[in-house]
């Protein structure tokens, strides 16, 4: 886990990038004229803002990738797997433990046998 | 709570039989919080998280849509020469050792000049934790379950505790000599407080499971948090950056119409209106990287509550996360109508 981590840092770092870069691209547009002339500075930004956008597509598909294949070579799932697994036969044996009422008949039992016992002493009899 | 049996009061060796029972009684009560309050908390907390990884789910699957439909586009545009694998005409002959080795053949496109297709992703994996951690959820929901059922149940089983008590009853009658109608009353206030006792036993059999799951679960837990979260990170940015897009296009077009001197105030007005209502959309789209966080934190304070026994301070703050949780989880699902549209045409 450890190694995703330092993944997720570099992926951070990369967006983070990425957006600063978008960000004064922006900045850019903003001072300049419109124009559909593909030689001016506002269809140029705009290459560059649209390249950028794509390079932080890619970003995020790559991103959720990494995470795909850690999950892929852990043993997480199985580990959550196995605990509500885990959860899952304690509720069911609450719930058939109500439907035998073993533990309280259990103690009952225990009372009637104490007072059989008793009743089969000699010197009440 | 006397259950002396028969008029001539009970026998000095029958005291113990009080005393038992209301043993019974009294470890139900206090061998453990039995207070609803936690169990609720749990039940919450479970169904949120299931809304939660639902949310993600559902976001993986349209970006998944989405980078098919933009594989697909590109071949189309780039007039890509599709043809059919051999492994389809293999398809007519299957092996027939009924075993998966060697695996059947299945049919598939293929790129003419031998290049690989582009698979669109799948996240297939991160799909199996959220279902993993949503199985959990249900799990911790099925535990959390109020404890009326299982005192149906109970209720039904009485049965078993009718004849404990008829052997009880007639042990009794050959200790006293007593008659049996004079104790009748006094046996239905045992069969009361027993079945009182169960009931307390299931409602806190639930509470201490409940506690030693979510205790023994939590570093699970904040792995699989670690990891959709980074999920999550993913999917936000690629949500964003669509929506950024599409607003960069409307931005433009209002730019370009202003830069046009024949442009009437009805078409500006048009256009700066749809640049502000894109604005006031990509504004509404709700940061999804906070829901994971969320169902951490609220987990880690369930864990808190359990270790304390649900004291209320730490069960207060508990149910503080828990509606945090439910609060970002909300604006997610409130998001994610609107946003799946914008993601068939922005990237």
């Amino acid at each position: 886990m450890a190694t995703k981590v330092n993944v997720l840092g570099a992926w951070t770092q990369a967006r983070n990038t990425l957006v600063q870069n978008l960000a004064t691209t922006f900045d850019f547009l903003d001072d300049v004229p419109f124009s559909d002339d593909p030689a001016s500075d506002f269809v140029k930004g705009n290459a560059q803002a649209d390249r950028i956008q794509d390079q932080l597509r890619l970003l995020a598909l790559s991103g959720l990738k990494q995470i795909d294949d850690a999950v892929a070579s852990g043993t997480l799932v199985q580990d959550i797997s196995d605990l509500s697994k885990k959860a899952k036969a304690e509720a069911d044996r609450i719930k058939n433990a109500a439907k035998t009422v073993a533990g309280i008949t259990k103690a009952v039992d225990l009372v009637a046998g104490v007072v059989t016992k008793i009743a089969g002493l000699p010197f009440l009899k | 709570m006397s259950i002396q049996v028969g008029p001539g009061g009970i026998r000095p060796g029958l005291v113990p039989v009080s005393r038992k029972i209301a043993l019974v009684a009294m470890l139900a009560i206090t061998s453990g919080c039995i207070s609803p309050a936690f169990r609720d908390s749990v039940g919450q907390f479970g169904t949120v998280t299931k809304t939660t990884v639902t949310a993600q789910g559902q976001q993986l699957a349209a970006i998944s849509a989405t980078e098919q439909e933009r594989i697909r586009a590109q071949l189309a545009a780039n007039r890509v020469d599709l043809v059919l694998a051999p492994s389809c005409a293999e398809t007519l002959a299957p092996n027939d050792t009924g075993t998966a080795d060697p695996p059947a053949p299945v049919c598939t496109v293929a790129r003419a000049d031998g290049n690989s297709l582009t698979d669109a992703p799948r996240y297939e994996h991160i799909l199996a934790l959220g279902a993993a951690l949503s199985a959990y959820a249900d799990s911790l929901i099925a535990l959390a379950a109020d404890s009326s059922q299982d005192q149906k149940a109970f209720a039904g089983s009485l049965s078993a505790l009718a004849t404990s008590l008829g052997g009880l009853d007639g042990a009794i009658q050959r200790v006293t000599g007593g008659d049996r109608a004079a104790s009748q009353p006094q046996l239905n206030a045992v069969a009361t407080l027993v079945a009182e006792a169960g009931n307390l036993y299931f409602a806190h059999e639930r509470s201490r499971v409940l506690k030693r799951i979510i205790i023994a679960g939590d570093p699970t837990v904040q792995r699989a948090v670690d990891l959709l979260t980074g999920a999550d990170a993913g999917i936000d940015l690629y949500n964003r950056n669509a929506l950024l897009l599409h607003l960069r296009a409307t931005a433009n077009n209002a730019r370009r119409l202003a830069a046009n001197p024949g442009t009437s105030a009805t078409a500006m007005r048009a256009a700066q209106d749809a640049l502000f209502a894109e604005v006031a959309t990509y504004n509404r789209y709700a940061a999804g990287v906070q829901r994971f966080r969320a169902i951490g934190a609220a987990h880690t304070q369930l864990v808190r509550a359990a270790r304390a026994n649900a004291s209320a301070a730490d069960l207060a703050a508990a149910i503080q996360a828990i509606i945090h949780l439910a609060g970002t989880a909300h604006d997610t699902v409130t998001t994610l109508t609107p946003e799946q549209g914008s993601n068939n045409n922005g990237n």
